[in-house]
C-alpha cells in the first residue's frame, strides 16, 4: 500500500500531546546505502489522496485575515461579525490575525465576505502546504549533481561558506538532535486513494530521534522552532526535511557520506509542514499558509540569510505567503523556493514559487535530470527563474535522484506494511537515499546563495540577480518556462567580473 | 613582435644618434596616473587612479627629441558583482598590472634656463590581470596600442643633472567589451589610457 504525507484521517479532532522522555538518546545509526532494497515506489502527490481534512486542501473552521494598519478594534469586530466569526486571535510571527469560524461554514466564501470589507488587505482560508518530492529507490552513492554544476571549482573559491551564514530550512523539520519522546498513537483510518484502512491505537510509544550523522557537527544548529508542535523542538518525522538540509549543508570533506553545497553554514529548523506521523500523533497544527508565513518571520527574526522553502501548494494564491516573502527580503534574507512537480498534473501554478517573478530575492526553481534536461515532473511557467538538479529518474534511473543521507524508511513508514504490521516508528535509523523533485533542486540554490552571501553579495536582490546572469542557458535562448535563466553556475557567479575578463 | 621591433629600433637609433651628435640621456620618472575608465578601475581594485614608475632613454638636439619609456602600474584588488550601481566586493583577489611603453616624439621651445616641451606618440600598453583560482585561460595578458600626447618642463639641476615634470593624455582602445564578465563592458569603458603626472630625474647631458 502506499500512503503520502496528508494521508492520515484522525478519528476525532483532538490534538495530542509530546513529552521528552530522555535526552540522552543513543546516536543515529548509519545503515549507509540502501541500494540492496526493493525499488520502493514513489509517493502519490498529496492532491491526489485524502488529508486529514477529508481530503479538503484547506483547514476547516478558520479564516486567515489581515486589517489595514489602523483598522480599530471595533472596527474589526465588526466586520469579523459580518462572516459569522466567533474569535479572532493574532498569533506570534505574524502581522495577520486567525479568525474563528463556524466548522461547518465555507472558509474560501467566508475568507471572500471578509476581504470585500473596505479595512481588510486581504483575507483567505488557510491553505495546506506540502513538501515538494517525488522520494524513490535508494542505490548508488552517486552525488552527479554537485560536477553537474561545476562545485569542485567552485568550492576552490569558496570552500563551503562560514558559520556566518544562517540558512533556514522551512520544511518537516530536521533530525537535528537526539532524544527520545513519548507521543500517543490512537488508532486512525487512512487511505491510498483507493482503499481505506483502520490502523489500531498504538497507545503511549517512547519514539527514538538523533541527528543525522552526516549532517549534524558543534554548533550545527541554531534557534530551531517547531510551527507544528508549537515548540522549539522540530524534530523531523518524514525524512523529507532532513534531506534536503543534505544538500545544502551535509557535512564535507570529513570521510563520510556524501557532501552538502555550503557545508559550513548552520542550519535553523524550521518546522512548518506536518508529515503523517504528526498527523497520526495529532499534531495541533498543520502546514497552512498561515503556519509557513510564520515560520518566515521567525527565521528572518531570528537571523536566516537564506530561506530554503522546498515547499508549496497549488490552488488560489496566498496573500498572507507574499507579505512573508516581502518581509524575508526586505530584511535582507533570500528565499530559494521548490517550482512544483506538477508538470505532469496539469501544471498549475504553485504557492509560494508563483510569486517568485515578482519579488527580487526570492527564486523559483526548476528540476533538471543527470542530462541537464527537464525534469518530466517539474513544473513550468513564467516564475521559473533558475533551474537545478533535482534528478529524473525516468530518464536516469534510481541513481539520477539526489543522494542525501535521511531515515531509512523501513524503521519510519511502518504503515506501508499494512495495519497488521504497522508498529512505533524509529528516526534514529539512516540511510543514503535518491530522492527527485524541485525539493531536491531547491537546496542547491539555497546553498548556492550562502556561498555567494559568503562571498560579499549580501543584498537579496543582488544574489539572485548574480545567480541568474551567470547561470548557463539552456532551452531556448534567454529566460523562458522551463530552465528560467538557465542552471545555476556557482563557479561563474562567484567569480564575478574582473576588469576586462 | 612588438617587442622586437622595439628594441631593434633603439639599437639602430643608437648609433645614428651618436653620429649625427645627438645627446643621449636616461631617466628615471615617477608619476601618478588616473585612468580614464574610472568607474571599471575603481570596481576593481578600489581606487581609479595611482603612482607608477619607469624611465627611459631618450635621444635629442637642441630642439627634438626622442624618447623611448617604460612605466608599471600594479596594484591589487577584488573581483565585483555590479548591481543596480551597487559594487559588492567577492571575496577573489584580482591583480591588475599594466605597463605601458612609449615611443613619443617632442619638441622643446627653448635650450637654456626653463625648458618647456611637448610632444606625442606610440603607446604600447601591456595589460595583465590575474585572479585567485583562475584558470590559465581566465587570465589575462594582452598589449594594446594606442597613442599619447604630453607637455611638460625640464630644468636643469647640474652639467649631467636635469629634472622635469609633464602630464600625459593617453588613449588606449581595448576590447574588454567582448567578455561577458568584464565590468569595463558592464560600464561601457573601453580605454585603457589615461592621465598621467610625472616628475622626472635625467642623466646626460
Amino acid at each position: 500500500m502506499t500512503l503520502a504525507a496528508g494521508a492520515v484521517i484522525a478519528q476525532d479532532g483532538a490534538t495530542g500531546l509530546r513529552a521528552i522522555v530522555s535526552d540522552l538518546a543513543l546516536p543515529g545509526i548509519d545503515n549507509g546505502l540502501r541500494a540492496s532494497d526493493a525499488p520502493r515506489p514513489p509517493r502519490p502527490y498529496p492532491t491526489d489522496v485524502a488529508t486529514r481534512n477529508n481530503g479538503i486542501p484547506y483547514l476547516r473552521g478558520s479564516i486567515v485575515v489581515k486589517f489595514r494598519e489602523g483598522t480599530a478594534p471595533l472596527a474589526q469586530r465588526i466586520m469579523i461579525d459580518r462572516v459569522g466569526a466567533s474569535t479572532m486571535e493574532t498569533p506570534s510571527y505574524a502581522d495577520f490575525a486567525i479568525v474563528n469560524i463556524d466548522e461547518n461554514a465555507d472558509p474560501e466564501a467566508a475568507a471572500a465576505a471578509l476581504a470585500q470589507q473596505p479595512d481588510v488587505e486581504y483575507a483567505q482560508a488557510r491553505y495546506l502546504l506540502h513538501p515538494m518530492f517525488v522520494p524513490n529507490d535508494p542505490l548508488y552513492a552517486q552525488q552527479w549533481n554537485f560536477p553537474a554544476i561545476d562545485m569542485e571549482h567552485a568550492w576552490d573559491l569558496n570552500p563551503g561558506a562560514t558559520r556566518d551564514i544562517i540558512v533556514a530550512v522551512l520544511d518537516s523539520g530536521v533530525a537535528y538532535r537526539s532524544v527520545v519522546r513519548r507521543f500517543n498513537a490512537p488508532a486512525f483510518r487512512a487511505s491510498n486513494g483507493v482503499t481505506i484502512f483502520s490502523f489500531p491505537a498504538l497507545g503511549d510509544i517512547d519514539v527514538p530521534f538523533a541527528a543525522a550523522p552526516d549532517l549534524a557537527g558543534p554548533d550545527r544548529f541554531v534557534a530551531p522552532r517547531d510551527f507544528i508542535w508549537n515548540d522549539n523542538d522540530p524534530l523531523d518525522m518524514d525524512g523529507h526535511g532532513t534531506h534536503v538540509t543534505g544538500t545544502i549543508g551535509q557535512l564535507t570533506n570529513n570521510s563520510v557520506g556524501v557532501a552538502g553545497m555550503a557545508f559550513n553554514v548552520r542550519i535553523m529548523p524550521v518546522k512548518v509542514i506536518d508529515s503523517l506521523w504528526d498527523d497520526i500523533f495529532r499534531s495541533p497544527f498543520e502546514g497552512t499558509d498561515d503556519v509557513v508565513a510564520r515560520g518566515v518571520r521567525y527565521a528572518v527574526d531570528n537571523g536566516a540569510k537564506v530561506l530554503n522553502m522546498s515547499i508549496g501548494r497549488s490552488g488560489p494564491p496566498s496573500p498572507l505567503l507574499q507579505d512573508a516573502l516581502l518581509y524575508a527580503t526586505s530584511h535582507g534574507a533570500f528565499v530559494s523556493i521548490a517550482a512544483g512537480n506538477d508538470f505532469e498534473q496539469g501544471n498549475p501554478a504553485e504557492w509560494p514559487a508563483a510569486y517568485a517573478n515578482s519579488i527580487q530575492g526570492v527564486v523559483a526553481v526548476g528540476a533538471v535530470g543527470r542530462d541537464k534536461l527537464h525534469a518530466y515532473y517539474s513544473s513550468t511557467g513564467p516564475n521559473v527563474e533558475l533551474a537545478a538538479p533535482g534528478g529524473n529518474q525516468r530518464a536516469g534511473g534510481t541513481a539520477g535522484g539526489i543522494l542525501q543521507q535521511t531515515f531509512d524508511f523501513n524503521f519510519v513508514e511502518t504503515y506501508q506494511f499494512g495495519p497488521s504490521q504497522y508498529g512505533p516508528p524509529r528516526f534514529d535509523i539512516f540511510a543514503y537515499q535518491f530522492f527527485q523533485g524541485t525539493s531536491m533542486a531547491a537546496p542547491h540554490v539555497s546553498g548556492f546563495a550562502a556561498l555567494l552571501m559568503q562571498q560579499g553579495i549580501t543584498s537579496p536582490a543582488a544574489v539572485e540577480a548574480a545567480m541568474e546572469q551567470f547561470a548557463t542557458d539552456l532551452g531556448p535562448t534567454g529566460k523562458d518556462d522551463q530552465y528560467g535563466y538557465g542552471l545555476i553556475n556557482p563557479r561563474a557567479a562567484l567569480r564575478g567580473l574582473g576588469l576586462a575578463k | 613582435m612588438r617587442r622586437a621591433s622595439l628594441v631593434l629600433f633603439v639599437l639602430l637609433l643608437v648609433p645614428a644618434a651618436a653620429s649625427a651628435q645627438v645627446s643621449v640621456r636616461g631617466f628615471a620618472d615617477a608619476g601618478f596616473m588616473t585612468f580614464t575608465a574610472t568607474d571599471s578601475f575603481k570596481a576593481i581594485l578600489g581606487k581609479s587612479s595611482g603612482p607608477l614608475y619607469g624611465g627611459g632613454i631618450e635621444f635629442g638636439e637642441k630642439q627634438f627629441f626622442l624618447s623611448l619609456g617604460a612605466r608599471r602600474f600594479s596594484r591589487e584588488g577584488h573581483r565585483v558583482f555590479v548591481f543596480e550601481n551597487q559594487v559588492f566586493t567577492l571575496n577573489v583577489k584580482d591583480r591588475v598590472t599594466v605597463t605601458p611603453v612609449d615611443v613619443t616624439f617632442g619638441f622643446r621651445f627653448r635650450s637654456h634656463g626653463l625648458v618647456p616641451f611637448a610632444g606625442g606618440g606610440v603607446s604600447w600598453s601591456r595589460f595583465t590581470e590575474t585572479s585567485e583560482h583562475a584558470e590559465e585561460t581566465e587570465n589575462v595578458h594582452h598589449t594594446y596600442t594606442g597613442g599619447h600626447v604630453l607637455g611638460g618642463a625640464e630644468v636643469p639641476l647640474q652639467r649631467w643633472l636635469a629634472a622635469a615634470v609633464d602630464a600625459q593624455w593617453s588613449a588606449v582602445p581595448n576590447d574588454f567589451d567582448e567578455s561577458a564578465t568584464s565590468v569595463a563592458k558592464l560600464y561601457n569603458e573601453h580605454d585603457l589610457g589615461g592621465f598621467t603626472v610625472r616628475a622626472r630625474i635625467i642623466i646626460g647631458r
